[in-house]
């Protein structure tokens, strides 16, 4: 891997919820992103995706660990220096509508982009907002229009042109087509991909969907309770999930590919309080597969192959191995796609 | 199979536009029909419509609307309402504007039940504790306690749905009422939904976005796009035969397969 754009080490962050409480929303996390490179955080809610995203662009300070961005720690970034900081991370969120001001015209907010965060000169910055709003697929005349006149999608074209406006290195993606329909979510992710080929813009994509994370991801990093609990290629963590959680994300996604069939493996319960920690493995009370010395040490994230690591005791060699075909890989082909099986209606019994 | 909802010709006017166009549908007992379409297409408008509750200025001008062969047109609303609710639950989008922030959400739903049932409130309060449980809510009794403002998002949504539930009606129509809910949650409501309608008979109508959900618990579906249904397929043949272009980008947007033709494809 070239020299990582990004690199964040053991990085902590924790919230005083009164009462001398202390959650900890992430809990020593690693991360390593490389020029042009896609790494998605997948978790559920209170996995801590968003909040790494938001210590990263220094949104929220870290409690503990580094977050390296072009030889500077952002933790320590002084404020007079965040602002060239800001030329070189942008962010996307989740809203296109509450992340746009509805009193500036399309062609403002791009504009005010391009004025704050670049040295463009202001001769130019009409003519370059119009080239930005045609890369992005709108229309240039749409400069003149407001955020209500446009649809979900084309307002997150402009949350788009407005974050690539600085040409940044990183982008941060914060659940970007979550509220957008199937075929508008795919148009996005097409731009977005298009974009970072051209750009080679680095990306962090924070999502909970399954779907759209295969698409656009060449990495991915799994969260479970503030800690990543799975990393690798995207095609061996969907093809050959190993930790339990993992499993049971995958096996509750609905697919096309999958049909009728029940995957079989669910999670028991809740995910406990980040209050109140577990001592053992995080997952140890909703795992099908624990065993009682789960309960006991708390797993390290350690290596299954080269590239793909896992924090399962069971996975990594400890204890003894899961069992072998779990149902959701026996319907996996050898290139980690899920394949076409459409047996009868399986009645669930969970 | 006998029909549980039987619409035709169902036309929805809301200002001078029409925004549903000549729809027909029916679902039947112990089957699921998934609605599917882009933003805009109509389909909660399709909701509001096929319970005639069209919010103004919509107005629905045309068509027949039958549940268990009544027409919802034809009879009044104390009939209605007594449907509604009872008979026919109804899932929307927002959970959080639909309940009470001034009541506690088990005595809400406790209030649903005592509506429509001759019980005493002990009797609804164990009935209600009981559908908490079974959305998956952790600790009902101390969450039937609870204001909608101490719930999160998903609880107060798995809240609604426990709402819609608790006369354990015949049909149930669902406007997305999984959508921001965490994969996990998800399955086990759905297959909650699906095991009720398998096991009793009852009938389901789903409205989603999510193509998996439609090949995962659906028996047939309908494509809605600009107010009109543009196909409707059992759910096998569906993924395999689609034929109109909206359903096809659909299906294409949803494949998990790398080999699919990807958001690029399906792009243009």
């Amino acid at each position: 891997m070239s020299e990582p754009v990004l690199e964040v080490r053991d990085l902590v962050k924790e919230f005083a919820v009164g009462q001398g409480q202390v959650l900890t929303a992430v809990n020593r996390v690693d991360l390593q992103l490389a020029p042009g490179e896609t790494l998605a955080l997948v978790g559920e809610s209170g996995s801590g995706k968003t909040t790494v995203g938001r210590c990263v662009l220094r949104l929220l300070d870290a409690t503990g660990g580094t977050i390296a961005f072009a030889g500077d720690d952002v933790t320590r970034l002084a404020p007079r220096r965040l602002r060239a900081f800001r030329r070189q991370v942008q962010v996307v969120f989740q809203d296109p509508y509450d992340s746009l001001d509805p009193r500036m015209s399309v062609g403002a907010i791009v504009e005010e982009a391009l004025r704050e965060l670049t040295d463009t000169a202001a001769a130019r910055r009409g003519a370059l907002t119009k080239e930005l709003l045609e890369r992005v697929g709108l229309d240039p005349d749409a400069a003149r229009l407001y955020p209500h006149h446009l649809t979900a999608g084309e307002q997150q074209r402009v949350a788009i042109a407005r974050a690539i406006a600085c040409d940044p290195r990183l982008l941060v993606l914060d659940e970007p087509t979550s509220s957008l329909d199937p075929i508008t979510r795919s148009e996005i992710i097409a731009l977005l991909r298009s974009i970072q080929a051209e750009l080679g813009t680095a990306f962090l994509f924070i999502s909970h969907d399954l779907v759209t994370v295969r698409h656009i991801s060449h990495r991915i990093a799994v969260m479970y309770l503030g800690e990543v609990v799975e990393t690798g290629p995207v095609e061996a963590v969907f093809g050959r999930p190993s930790h339990p959680y993992t499993r049971a994300l995958l096996a509750s996604a609905p697919s096309i590919e999958r049909g009728r069939e029940d995957a079989g493996i669910s999670l028991a319960g809740e995910i406990p309080s980040p209050i109140d920690l577990p001592q053992g493995c995080f997952l140890a009370s909703r795992c099908p597969f624990v065993l009682d010395e789960c309960r006991a040490g708390h797993p390290a994230l350690e290596p299954v192959s080269r590239v793909h690591h896992s924090r399962c005791l069971r996975v990594t060699g400890h204890l003894a191995p899961l069992p072998e075909a779990a149902p959701e890989s026996a319907h996996t082909t050898p290139n980690g796609v899920p394949t076409g099986n459409r047996k009868a209606r399986v009645v669930d019994e969970s | 199979m006998s029909e549980m909802l039987h619409a035709e010709g169902v036309t929805v006017d809301y200002r001078d536009r029409q925004t549903l166009r000549d729809v027909s549908l029916t679902v039947g007992a112990g089957e699921i029909l998934g609605v599917v379409g882009r933003s805009g297409a109509g389909k909660s408008i399709l909701v509001r419509a096929l319970i005639n509750l069209v919010p103004p200025p919509g107005k629905l001008v045309d068509g027949e609307i039958r549940a268990f062969g009544t027409d919802l047109r034809a009879i009044g609303e104390a009939e209605a309402r007594s449907l509604r609710g009872a008979r026919i639950g109804v899932i929307v989008q927002n959970p959080r504007g639909h309940l009470n922030p001034l009541l506690r959400v088990g005595t809400q739903i406790s209030n649903v039940y005592r509506a429509h049932h001759d019980a005493t409130k002990a009797q609804a309060r164990e009935r209600a504790i009981s559908v908490l449980r079974d959305v998956g809510i952790p600790a009902p009794e101390h969450r039937y306690a609870a204001y909608p403002h101490e719930l999160s998002g998903g609880m107060a949504q798995r809240a609604m749905i426990a709402m819609a539930l608790v006369c354990d009606p015949e049909l149930l129509i669902a406007d997305e009422p999984t959508s921001g809910l965490d994969v996990t949650i998800q399955d086990q409501i759905l297959k909650l939904f699906r095991r009720s309608v398998d096991e009793r008979r009852t009938g389901g109508l789903l409205v989603t976005r999510d193509m998996g959900i439609v090949a995962r618990f659906c028996d047939r579906v309908a494509v809605l796009h600009e107010g009109e249904i543009v196909e409707q397929a059992a759910v096998p043949a569906f993924f395999s035969d689609a034929v109109h272009p909206v359903s096809t980008r659909l299906i294409a947007s949803a494949s998990f397969a790398a080999d699919a033709p990807g958001p690029a494809e399906v792009a243009q």
